[in-house]
């Protein structure tokens, strides 16, 4: 069965980067590891290490972000999973053979990684991203 | 000092129907299954590499975990980071003002565990927990 191997990060919307990642640095001591907008996407990113995944502040940077229109429903919190996997074109087989719907991998914010997106409605109201590091 | 992630909370309307995607489809490992009156729960922790998928089924109608559920429907419910001293973390974030939801720590199934307002992290639910033998 293709594996997954561990959860990457929780990704967590935002409205302020700067400030979040301060109270999460000042209150737990995860450290910054980078702030950053990937090149081509409308979204600022800071990674916060916490030793075994990171905390992933993102704040959208357009107002029809699909994270923004997450915050406009929900407010700002976490809104997915990343889970690093082996062999991304094998797990989402494997997953749609088990009826589970999941989109087509295409390339990932950060380069050299992959990403195939699994639907909300398949992970109980969890976005879930299945990541492939190079 | 913050160690690791100890789990991802999720808030599921049954354990037997999220089994089926969480175990059967991701083939995630059921590790364990109890039920915490004082949370109002059936939780079930499944590994993750080295940490777990905590889910959260209510079996209190009263509680807030299904007042949760009621609101916003399933979804990812809080992170929990371990920590081999929870009242020294306690004790320090009291220090700095953070905002907490229990001023002592208390058994849950991670071990001793406190949750901290969700105000402090921006609208997420942060749980600290010291795993006990």
């Amino acid at each position: 069965m293709a594996r997954l191997k561990r959860l990457d990060h929780v990704a967590v919307a935002v409205r302020e980067l700067e400030e979040a990642a301060q109270a999460w640095e000042r209150n737990l001591g995860l450290k910054v590891e980078r702030v950053s907008q990937p090149a081509g996407s409308d979204v600022r990113l800071a990674s916060l290490s916490a030793g075994n995944a990171f905390v992933e502040l993102a704040q959208p940077l357009t107002s029809d972000h699909r994270l923004a229109a997450f915050m406009d429903e929900q407010g700002e919190g976490m809104f997915a999973l990343s889970i690093e996997v082996d062999d991304l074109e094998a797990v989402v087989a494997e997953l749609r053979g088990r009826g589970v719907q999941v989109s087509d991998p295409e390339p990932g914010v950060w380069e050299g990684t992959r990403m195939a997106r699994v639907s909300r409605q398949s992970g109980h109201g969890v976005a879930i991203e299945l990541l492939q590091r190079q | 000092m913050i160690k690791k992630v100890h789990h991802v909370g999720i808030v599921v309307r049954s354990l037997e129907e999220a089994y089926r995607f969480y175990r059967d489809a991701l083939g995630l490992p059921l590790h364990k299954e109890a039920t915490v009156q004082e949370q109002g729960v059936k939780a079930a922790l499944l590994t993750l590499g080295d940490c777990e998928i905590e889910l959260l089924e209510p079996i209190d109608p009263e509680g807030g975990v299904a007042r949760f559920l009621q609101r916003r429907g399933e979804g990812l419910h809080h992170i929990c980071f371990e920590t081999d001293d929870i009242e020294g973390e306690l004790a320090a974030l009291k220090e700095r003002g953070v905002e907490l939801i229990d001023q002592q720590p208390r058994r849950g199934l991670a071990g001793l565990i406190c949750f901290l307002h969700p105000r402090a992290h921006r609208g997420v639910l942060v749980e600290l927990a010291q795993p006990v033998e």
